[in-house]
């Protein structure tokens, strides 16, 4: 039975913008009705486009940012509830990997200060001793070898993909039960991509850590969250939620058969008999200015009145979660014309 | 097949404080009139280096130690300044990686579109410029009348790319390279930008080189394809025959390396062993230390370029 490690319920971020003495201070709902469930042990994909939210919710999942409403539970007890002993075994439990592997690293200090400073102000190990074995461990489980060599080097002589292996170790240094990993794979090269997925599957089956994996790429989501959960996010709204072979299997919203259409395919005689995307305009409305309604409905073909005033919500429909007024009656999504 | 380009012979050296780095190695191509061309292959493999060449932008220290860069009946290496500006921008012109990055952020988008029309014409007219610009910006589907009066940081990161492939095409030029125009754009933007491609290059035949390392972006707009490995044009040919039955055996674990949205979902297989040190070339094949078929003679010699059909060429010893 799936045990529940992480849950957010209702949660909203606003951002508040001021905007002069006398006009009232504008409030930009970057996430609004978010619910969502990580289970111990699982691989989740949150996908969506840049600027749709994911970043925020991120921030909200790794206590980095406090929700303007909703709450957010760790084993069940909600994160700001927390006495402070019971707060920072959460936030070590929930590690952050980010996009720009160089930007997350100290450009002026070593591998081996990056990856021991976090171990010993935890008090995880004794001495420095025990905690450059502890990060020499850590550099064999992401497959650096010999750990040694890279203790020693600064980030800026590292490759991206050795960048973004260091930013794991030093997650897993912290025996966390939970990474978020936004965006992970996005700075390296395609054909290098897997390897670090791989990794990170590895390090879920091998020392049991749930991941969420934060992404625009559903090829890399679909790839990694196989077993698991998959979240699309629109405009700051969940679309369509589920298990991710149920879902990106038969695909319901149109904003997330729009998404994989647009998914180039590395085969050229299918690319040339692909269809054209199923999307109207491709300008998205800056947040600021949400649309009425389904926020998706401006770009949507199968739009009417209907959708362009009433905002849908999240219902059971072929063992997922979509919200669309119209879920029932989208046609099957094809690949091919 | 007409080329536009044709390459012989270039190498280019970086020397570095630890050594000196050949970033381009002896590498010989031909780019053909009106067809899009793609180079691929991961970062460091000297494609980005080599499209510079071509406009004669090669990052310092860069230097070029050997080879010709033929433009019609004109070396492009021997060009004069004058020469140069005649045909920078002109005839030939890039949209650099991470474009975006590349508009002046104190300017309106209006004022660096008239800016660079004013730099390369000797009779200037506001008015004909300023509706030249919004049939282009229209081109690429953007509101002239919201995007002109802008400043660059108002603008997301699609539209920006869009307002420099609208200034790549500003003065008619015979060619535009691309190196990877769609990183860090999502995946509906990177299709819309592909498509606004496609229908530049079928409307007005110009010709395109672009580089990338997503290999499914080729398959998506590409008519030819190079792939490029440590400095070394390791294959080329049509784009179908490339995926289909291709020779390297780079090239073979490259298009096996990217994960598809079709495909069964196994354990996918990444390409073993570690890429060359840039400071210690090999007199063998580059390619050698990661090839799964491999023989002595590849740790010895530098495979020659052997045809293996149509227009299609691979540089491996398996093939001779």
């Amino acid at each position: 039975m799936d045990k529940l490690l992480m849950e957010l319920k209702n949660v909203e971020m606003y951002f508040f913008q001021k905007r002069g003495i006398f006009s009232p201070k504008i409030s930009i709902g970057a996430v609004m009705g978010i619910n969502m469930h990580i289970n111990e042990g699982e691989i989740t994909a949150l996908v969506g486009e840049s600027g749709g939210g994911k970043t925020t919710i991120a921030n909200i999942i790794t206590g980095l940012l406090k929700p303007t409403n909703g709450e957010v539970l760790f084993r069940g007890k909600n994160i700001y509830e927390m006495n402070r002993t019971e707060f920072k075994e959460y936030r070590h439990s929930v590690q952050l990997v980010q996009q720009d592997s160089y930007a997350a690293l100290n450009p002026v200090r070593t591998i081996e200060h990056s990856l021991v400073g976090p171990i010993l102000s935890r008090k995880i190990v004794k001495n420095r001793k025990e905690a450059i074995q502890k990060a020499k461990e850590a550099l064999l489980r992401v497959e650096l070898s010999p750990p040694e060599i890279f203790l020693e080097k600064y980030p800026h002589q590292l490759s991206g993909g050795q960048r973004q292996r260091i930013l794991l170790a030093r997650a897993i240094l912290m025996n966390p039960s939970l990474i978020v990993a936004d965006e992970p794979v996005s700075m390296i090269d395609v054909s290098l991509r897997i390897a670090i997925l791989n990794l990170m599957s590895r390090l879920n089956r091998e020392m049991n850590i749930a991941f969420l994996y934060i992404t625009h790429d559903l090829a890399t989501a679909r790839y990694i969250a196989q077993n698991g959960s998959i979240y699309v996010l629109y405009l700051g709204k969940i679309v369509e939620s589920g298990k991710t072979r149920i879902v990106l299997e038969r695909p319901v919203h149109p904003y997330l058969q729009a998404l994989l259409s647009a998914v180039p395919i590395p085969d050229p005689d299918i690319e040339a008999r692909k269809r054209k995307l199923p999307i109207k305009s491709i300008d998205i409305s800056f947040t600021t200015k949400l649309p009425t309604g389904c926020r998706f409905h401006p770009r949507c073909p199968y739009a009417d009145e209907k959708c362009s005033k009433e905002e849908p919500q999240l219902v059971p429909i072929e063992g997922r979660l979509c919200a669309c007024h119209y879920a029932e009656s989208i046609p099957e999504w094809r690949y091919l014309e | 097949m007409d080329n536009l380009f044709e390459i012989r012979d270039l190498t280019i050296d970086f020397p570095l404080r630890a050594g000196t780095v050949r970033a381009v190695n002896h590498v010989d191509l031909d780019i053909p009139r009106g067809k899009i061309t793609a180079l691929v292959g991961e970062s460091g493999s000297g494609k980005s280096t080599l499209a510079t060449a071509l406009i004669r932008l090669i990052p310092v220290p860069g230097k070029i130690v050997s080879g010709q860069i033929w433009y019609r009946d004109k070396n492009v290496l021997e060009m004069s300044n004058e020469e140069l500006n005649k045909y920078r921008w002109e005839k030939v012109s890039m949209v650099f990686q991470a474009a975006q990055n590349s508009l002046n952020p104190v300017m309106t988008i209006k004022d660096q579109f008239l800016e660079t029309i004013q730099i390369h014409s000797d009779y200037y007219d506001e008015e004909e410029s300023l509706e030249k610009v919004a049939k282009l910006l229209d081109y690429v589907h953007l509101d002239a009348g919201r995007v002109l009066k802008a400043y660059p940081h108002e603008l997301s990161g699609g539209m920006k790319q869009r307002v420099m492939i609208a200034l790549a095409l500003l003065l008619d030029p015979e060619m535009i390279i691309l190196d990877e125009p769609t990183t860090a754009l999502d995946v509906i933007t990177q299709d819309y930008i592909f498509s606004i491609l496609k229908h530049i290059h079928e409307e007005k035949g110009i010709t395109m080189l672009l580089l990338t390392h997503d290999i499914a972006v080729v398959a998506k707009v590409a008519e030819r394809m190079g792939v490029m490995y440590a400095g070394h044009l390791v294959e080329i040919g049509e784009v179908r025959d490339i995926f289909y039955n291709a020779m390297h055996p780079y090239t073979k674990q490259l298009l096996q390396a990217a994960p598809s949205l079709l495909d069964e979902l196994k354990e996918r297989n990444l390409i073993t062993g570690f890429p060359l040190n840039p400071y210690n070339p090999t007199k063998g094949c580059p390619f050698y230390p990661r090839c799964m078929d491999s023989k002595e003679i590849c740790k010895q010699q530098k495979p020659p370029i052997t045809n293996v059909g149509t227009k299609h060429k691979v540089m491996c010893h398996q093939y001779i």
